[in-house]
């Protein structure tokens, strides 16, 4: 690692904006455009940041705190959801609230806008709710084995996959129950679609992961054992090749290609620092990954031995995500700066 | 994960938020506790998360209810159990801006509190940011009786509990509270208890006092029960010349052994306790019911009535003092024993209780290794490694402070279940005696096993 001194750089370079919101921030969007980044704060309100020319908004957001959030597909309005037990449906342009709905009892943890548009999904304990967009509830399943940890739709808004205590369950709009039960013996934590739909991952508080290539899935089973500590980072390339997952220090890249991972050996990058995030481009070949010590880490998997770029922040990196054209990447953390940088050229 | 692993260096605390986890059965006093710190601590940011919905309601803004989420990992290893609930809440907690200055955890009655020590250890984010300050049970000293021998989580809460609240100490006698105490550190020695009313305590005797911290002060009883004292009951009586009487009402067995000896005034039962014992070891004289004897050196075999209770007469030897110890073999309290002197009923100055360290399979109880000298590091090391692994399912709790031979340093350790946390103390000074401390609690554990193992380990 001796030559990676003269790698570690000031982002100076690549900086575009900074901002000091001050708080922890429990979650950040793209709108799908990539003008706009959402940050929403653990104390409550949500910013709204304009990457063009800095410019920036404020939504009130949730009593008690914000959890999530997610954009329309149209990038005019926003979903976000609550400790106070809401979500609310913001206009973007006039900052005000269309719609509220009443989420759950308590903290409503996860929501998603669907991609084609027509619905919002958002859990709260047990419960996965879906939504229209008039705030009609159309669906509810309250039997999850546990608090749910992760959802994701699949591209087409079709179908949406939870992840709990023991398995992952996807569910078909307008169903109340699930069509497909993938049963892992394990607290799943971390939960990621590949694009084409065709390969549901998730990631496990132990330090595993598993793997099902839909529909076959009594013969694609995957199960990976070994990591350094639970699971809780799961990204694909632009292609749905290859994911990159960590647990511990270690960026482990699957090769998904054809039948799968099952008896290829995995790229492992190899660093000693701890990872929180970890983003592949889109539309493009790098890999981002944040760490504990505030390190953010630019890969190539054509040269797997060491990173092609590190730069520095003062606290651990919370939040890394490229814009939809992997032209951007938004940096969160801990101490409470938001970053937008351009694509580093490497 | 494997078994026996070592817990890692845990990051300094200074910056980590202190958790007290409350457990204790349903009415004990939880709620009480709780609501009674958050007054107490009024103006302080303190978080409570809790499992159970009781009928009284905790007054604070910052009250995050969960289920318990037990979330058990696919190799089985018990010490991997952790509590899906906590990483949860803890993690969004820990996105608060202005962050807490303390975290109460309230469990529900019958939960088991391995999994929630555990998640402190075994999960990184909950080990960075949090540090598990103490495990609080309260008791109900009335009702506990109900669940304490067959309640295997009533047993599990007082196994791992670092300071226990004999809570509601108004409903219930001070011999019944003797004999609670005296039967809850036959089962954790370890354990601080504290009696209260309405769960009401001094704060600074449960929050802030680093029970899992390994350079905080290690305090031992381990000599409690290592020894089989011939009674179970010692009380200090002042009586004046003349004869007083002894009343026992049917009891468990048809006899019993007392003796009645003289002492000083400003005897403590602790050096009381020495006479007792080899009182008891020389001849007894044996009385019927209705018979009179003279207070003596030895013991008396009192031997009941066919209907199981007995009157006796003893005289009393003014001319040597006016305190005497009443020493009995099984509880007062078992025979409803009354002593009187012309009809009005006494009372004890002093009294206190040593139970029989009986053991009994499947109950929970402490081991207690109190050994001068020294010890192969080695040879230790995997002694103990291999009793946690083979053992550490029954094992909820260890602590010892070791001396290791050729090395000038206090070698100190914990461990919940097969977790276990070794570091470095201070030096041993000079003139100080080199002496081992261990305890282990937990269920069927076998003393003369784990007695015998560690001794192989000294030089």
């Amino acid at each position: 690692m001796s030559d990676l001194k003269d790698r570690e750089k000031k982002s100076n370079s690549i900086e575009r904006w900074v901002f000091d919101v001050s708080d922890f921030v429990s979650h950040v969007a793209w709108s799908y455009d990539g003008l706009f980044v959402a940050v929403s704060l653990a104390s409550g309100p949500i910013r709204i940041f304009n990457r063009k020319d800095g410019s920036q908004k404020t939504l009130e957001g949730h009593k008690f705190g914000t959890m999530e959030i997610s954009w329309s597909p149209d990038n005019s309005k926003l979903v976000s959801a609550g400790q106070d037990g809401q979500l609310k449906i913001w206009n973007i342009k006039t900052q005000k609230i269309l719609k509220t709905l009443q989420g759950g009892v308590q903290w409503v943890e996860h929501v998603s806008w669907s991609p084609n548009d027509d619905f919002i999904a958002s859990t709260a304990g047990k419960i996965l709710r879906i939504w229209d967009l008039e705030g009609n509830l159309i669906q509810e399943y309250k039997d999850h084995p546990s608090t749910i940890t992760a959802i994701q739709w699949n591209s087409s808004g079709t179908e949406i996959a939870t992840t709990s205590y023991g398995k992952i369950l996807i569910f078909r709009v307008g169903v109340n129950d699930p069509q497909t039960v993938l049963p892992y013996p394990s607290s799943l934590i971390s939960l990621s679609w590949n694009l084409d739909g065709k390969w549901i991952v998730a990631g496990t508080q132990e330090g595993s992961m598993c793997g099902w290539k839909l529909p076959h899935v009594e013969k694609s089973h995957i199960d990976i054992q070994g990591y350094e500590t639970k699971v809780t980072q799961l990204s694909w390339s632009k292609n749905g090749k290859n994911l990159a997952t960590a647990g511990g220090s270690w960026i482990v890249v699957w090769d998904f290609s054809g039948k799968g991972p099952k008896e290829k050996e995995p790229e492992i990058l190899k660093d000693d620092r701890r990872i929180t995030q970890l983003s592949y481009q889109n539309q493009g070949e790098l890999l981002a990954s944040g760490t504990k010590d505030g390190s953010i880490l630019f890969w190539r998997l054509a040269v797997p031995e060491k990173p092609r770029l590190v730069f520095e922040v003062d606290s651990a990196i919370s939040h890394l995500r490229w814009s939809k054209d992997g032209a951007f990447l938004v940096v969160c953390s801990e101490d409470g700066m938001v970053r937008i940088w351009n694509s580093p050229r490497v | 994960m494997s078994t026996g692993q070592q817990m890692d260096t845990v990051p300094p605390s200074d910056y980590r938020v202190p958790v007290t986890v409350v457990t204790g059965f349903l009415g004990s006093g939880k709620t009480t506790l709780l609501n009674y710190i958050l007054t107490k601590e009024h103006g302080k940011r303190i978080a409570v998360i809790e499992n159970e919905f009781g009928e009284i309601g905790i007054d604070n803004e910052l009250v995050v209810g969960a289920d318990e989420e037990i979330f058990e990992m696919s190799n089985g290893c018990i010490c991997c159990t952790v509590r899906g609930d906590l990483i949860r809440v803890l993690g969004n907690l820990m996105k608060r801006k202005d962050k807490f200055d303390y975290i109460l955890i309230e469990t529900t009655g019958l939960a088991d509190p391995s999994p929630v020590a555990q998640t402190f250890f075994v999960d990184d984010d909950t080990k960075d940011s949090f540090d598990l300050d103490a495990i609080v049970t309260v008791v109900d000293a009335k009702h506990v009786w109900q669940h304490i021998d067959d309640s295997s989580e009533c047993q599990e809460q007082i196994a791992f509990a670092d300071i226990i609240l004999l809570n509601k100490t108004d409903l219930v006698t001070a011999t019944e509270l003797d004999k609670l105490e005296q039967k809850i550190y036959s089962m954790n020695s370890m354990v601080k208890i504290y009696r209260t009313q309405n769960s009401q305590i001094e704060l600074d005797k449960i929050l802030n006092v680093k029970s899992f911290d390994l350079k905080g002060k290690l305090e031992f009883k381990p000599d409690f029960l290592k020894e089989d004292l011939p009674f179970e009951w010692i009380g200090t009586y002042s009586l004046t010349n003349g004869t007083f009487e002894i009343n026992f009402d049917p009891g468990p067995d048809p006899s019993i052994n007392m003796a009645v000896i003289p002492v000083n005034e400003s005897d403590d039962l602790e050096s009381i306790k020495d006479i007792g014992v080899n009182t008891f070891s020389k001849a007894i004289g044996t009385y019927l019911n209705g018979d009179e004897f003279t207070q003596s050196e030895n013991p008396v075999l009192l031997k009941f009535a066919t209907d199981g209770g007995g009157k006796y007469k003893c005289k009393i030897d003014a001319s040597r003092s006016q305190t005497y110890a009443v020493f009995t073999e099984h509880l007062p309290l078992e025979y409803n024993m009354t002593i009187s002197s012309d009809g009005n009923k006494l009372e004890p100055i002093q009294s206190k209780i040593y139970p029989h360290s009986h053991t009994h399979d499947n109950t929970v109880s402490s081991i207690g290794i109190d050994i001068p000298g020294s010890v192969d590091y080695n040879k230790f090391n995997e002694w103990l490694g291999d009793l946690l692994r083979t053992k550490g399912t029954d094992i909820f709790r260890s602590k010892g402070i070791i001396s290791i031979k050729d090395r000038n340093d206090r070698i100190i350790f914990q461990g919940v279940h097969m977790l276990l946390d070794v570091t470095s103390d201070r030096l041993w000074e000079q003139n100080e005696k080199r002496i081992n401390n261990l305890v282990f609690i937990g269920r069927n554990l076998n003393r003369e096993e784990i007695t015998k193992g560690f001794s192989s380990c000294l030089t």
